[in-house]
């Protein structure tokens, strides 16, 4: 093996395993008293409700475009009563979940990232362990759960949204009675499509904090860390929320969920 | 204020996220009849083509259950575990009968439920109803790829017989051709007079031997009777009598023919002799010349004046006699 390749493998497992002793930490502090309640809170306002309007702009627009491309194919075998079940499954099951945890990567990592990098950078971390203060437990943690809980919520609201903007789509050619839509959804729905994909969401809610944090809390190199804090902070959340969802759709196989 | 306002709005979003989230899994589970009294019925099916845990259970077309299991029973067996809500099993009869069918041409598989005997009493909860084999897709595909191949086939010669049709010139020559149309119209008149007479005899024919089976006329009689099949027995008895007498009676000949043929009597010498049989011939021959000489002689008599009254008083005589 080439010493640059050899290189970059000890490095990247060094990363992970920098990321796993990281998680560990956070599951030694998080479970310690004492608990920053009032930061979590401020933490889940600014990472849910604040990035409500985004993922319910994204997952209106999501479910339009999904039913009025969906139409034409249907329409070839005479299916369009079936686009309500379609649209529903498809956003229920992967689009909702995946498309509000790479926005939510986008938004929240990004801003984590660069937030306790600038922080790190600064050496505001370090003032607050001279004060006294556990900063992983205020800065980390806090944000963490925040995460992990918002983005179930979110992808609530936002499959919620999407299914609205699919009964409008429906609509644009077709007149069909919300009651009839909504009776549609549900028909082909069943609790093996929505309980894995709220499940996985946690999952991808605990990385994408996780990682954001992890980038911020560990950058380098002045404010040109901060950037590349932020940066890779939304590249590898990404990755890791499509590395998740593939692991997800895998055990919902297993254990026949799918 | 700003941190109690931001709570709120906190709250207020956590609470809508949870009170949808709540909602959307209770009318899945409403769907999944979770929230309603249900009872089990089962079915067995030998082919489920498909039909899965969670597809629609359906009767006259209103969707009244669930399927909630699907397990093998044995290896020509599979049963079907069905979920019919309260408000459905009421309709529900022992006799009912379950079919698999499927929403629409690409649709989930369903059970659809019927009941042929309205008399049959209600089912009851873990009870067995009948099935009908289900119509598979892909037989109904093997036989219309069967039909397709036949009318591929009939086509085919259907264009080869419509080619040599256009290729013949006979063909379009008696096509035009009139007096040619008009015999064949003639011809078919013809036909159609001659099956008209056929069907008559046919008519007749069918009177006639509805009589015969009737025992009316000769025939019937023959056929049907008794006493004629006693009569013909007896002739035929009799007819068997006959030819043994006439068998008898050959025999008796045939003895006689050896005894004139060894006995030397007159009859024998008569019937050897070829000389004698000449005279006897030319003795035959002058007999009847002499016979014939003699009536001419008898009626120049009657013409003679000394017979005349003699015949005269017979004529009368004879004419009275026949009066």
């Amino acid at each position: 093996m080439p010493r640059q390749e050899a290189k970059a493998f000890r490095d990247f497992l060094l990363e992970v395993g920098s990321i796993s002793d990281f998680t560990a930490r956070f599951f030694r502090e998080g479970f310690k008293p004492r608990y920053e309640w009032s930061e979590l809170i401020r933490q889940c306002y600014v990472i849910g409700y604040k990035t409500l309007p985004l993922v319910g702009v994204t997952a209106f627009i999501m479910g339009l475009v999904l039913t009025v491309q969906s139409r034409p194919t249907l329409e070839e075998f005479g299916a369009e009563s079936y686009l309500p079940s379609m649209v529903a499954l498809s956003m229920i099951r992967e689009i909702g979940p995946v498309i509000t945890a790479l926005i939510c990567a986008g938004k929240i990592g990004s801003s984590i990232g660069a937030e306790l990098g600038s922080m790190k950078v600064t050496e505001q971390i370090d003032a607050m362990e001279v004060s006294g203060t556990n900063p992983f437990k205020y800065l980390v943690v806090t944000r963490v759960t925040a995460c992990t809980l918002m983005l179930p919520v979110l992808v609530v609201i936002a499959d919620c949204i999407s299914l609205y903007a699919a009964y409008i789509g429906v609509n644009f050619k077709d007149v069909v009675s919300l009651d009839l839509f909504f009776s549609k959804v549900f028909d082909s729905l069943v609790f093996g499509d929505v309980l894995p994909a709220m499940i996985k969401t946690y999952f991808f809610g605990f990385a994408i904090g996780i990682i954001g944090c992890y980038k911020g809390y560990n950058s380098t190199k002045g404010t040109e860390g901060v950037g590349i804090a932020a940066n890779s902070a939304v590249v590898v959340s990404s990755l890791v929320v499509f590395i998740l969802d593939l692991i997800a759709v895998q055990i919902a196989d297993i254990l026949g969920l799918t | 204020m700003e941190k109690t306002s931001s709570k709120i709005k906190l709250g207020a979003f956590v609470m809508t996220g949870t009170i949808l989230l709540i909602v959307a899994l209770y009318l899945i589970g409403t769907k999944q009849n979770l929230f309603n009294k249900t009872f089990s019925v089962y079915v067995r099916f030998n082919n489920v083509n498909g039909l899965i845990a969670g597809n629609n259970v359906r009767f006259a077309g209103i969707t009244i259950g669930t399927i909630k299991k699907v397990s093998i029973e044995n290896d020509s067996t599979v049963l079907v575990q069905m979920v019919i809500r309260e408000d459905g099993i009421r309709y529900i009869r022992k006799k009912s009968v379950a079919e698999i069918g499927s929403d629409g041409l690409m649709g989930n598989k369903l059970v659809n439920l019927s009941t042929p005997d309205s008399d049959s009493p209600f089912v009851q909860a873990n009870d067995t109803i009948l099935s009908l084999s289900a119509v598979a897709t892909d037989e109904m595909m093997r036989t219309l790829n069967t039909t397709n191949d036949n009318v591929l086939e009939i086509t085919s010669d259907l264009k080869k017989i419509t080619k040599r049709i256009y290729n013949s010139s006979p063909m379009w020559d008696l096509m035009s051709d009139s007096i040619a149309a008009e015999n064949i119209r003639r011809t078919l008149r013809n036909i159609e007079s001659a099956t008209t007479i056929a069907g008559r005899m046919t008519t007749d024919a069918e009177l006639l031997l509805s009589e015969i089976h009737d025992g009316k006329g000769m025939a019937g009689k023959i056929l049907s009777d008794d006493s004629t099949a006693r009569n013909f027995e007896e002739t035929m008895v009799n007819l068997k009598a006959a030819t043994d007498t006439a068998k008898l009676a050959l025999h008796h000949m045939h003895e006689f023919m050896e005894d004139l043929n060894i006995t030397p009597g007159p009859l024998g010498v008569l019937a050897r002799d070829t000389v004698m049989a000449s005279d006897m011939k030319s003795i035959f021959h002058n007999l009847d010349t002499s016979v014939r000489l003699l009536n001419e002689n008898l009626e120049a008599m009657r013409g003679n004046f000394l017979f005349k009254k003699y015949f005269r008083k017979k004529a009368k005589e004879d004419k009275k006699a026949a009066q």
